[in-house]
């Protein structure tokens, strides 16, 4: 059995960081010593690393516990998993768009202020993000 | 219903498109280029839809 301690040295994280996978549902301890210390069997490192690399895919904790339910699921399929997956693909490309657009805008405002020591009044970038209709404006 | 032609894309084969759809979830339905049910509708809700859409055309909308 290991202790929190050691399972944490094993993940290279924090004790809180495993005592919240627990409050989260993710990682429990199988027993707890008499003076409430938390006891961790062979499996949690499994389990522990399989949360971290999900998490290093960008899944959520809700979404790994339940990819961590699918997997004990005599019904689910490798289909279920990849669904998930490709789910989590177009989320994160979703969201890669729109920091591009983020970019891209920004691009936009740098360019159009000369900088120097122009008094903040005649700031076009500050200017810019007044305006009424800065997003569709600025945008592609 | 005529003239409904329909085809199932896998969305791995064009990320960009379903992207620009608004697809987050699987699976998806587009209808007429637009994301019109983000998980799989019943026959019901699909048939109302498709109607509300010829309803809509008919109509000159």
């Amino acid at each position: 059995m290991l202790t929190i301690g050691r399972l944490a040295r094993a993940g290279d994280i924090s004790p809180d960081a495993l005592r919240y996978y627990e409050r989260e549902g993710l990682l429990a301890p199988a027993s707890k010593t008499d003076s409430g210390y938390r006891l961790y069997g062979e499996d949690a490192v499994r389990r522990m690393r399989f949360i971290q690399h999900a998490q290093a895919c960008g899944f959520t904790l809700a979404e790994i516990r339940e990819l961590l339910h699918l997997r004990q699921a005599d019904s689910a399929c490798c289909d279920d998993v990849k669904s998930r997956a490709i789910e989590k693909k177009l989320q994160l490309a979703a969201k890669i768009r729109a920091i591009q657009k983020m970019s891209a805008a920004l691009d936009v405002l740098i360019a159009e202020c000369a900088g120097g020591s122009l008094p903040l009044d005649d700031c076009p970038i500050l200017a810019a993000l007044e305006a009424v209709g800065f997003e569709a404006e600025r945008t592609p | 219903m005529s003239g409904v032609e329909w085809r199932e894309v896998n969305v791995l084969d064009d990320l960009d498109r379903a992207v620009d759809l608004g697809v987050l979830t699987l699976p998806a339905l587009a209808i007429d280029g637009k994301l019109a049910f983000t998980a799989l509708p019943t026959a019901e809700q699909l048939v109302a839809e498709l109607r509300r859409r010829d309803g809509r055309r008919g109509d000159g909308a």
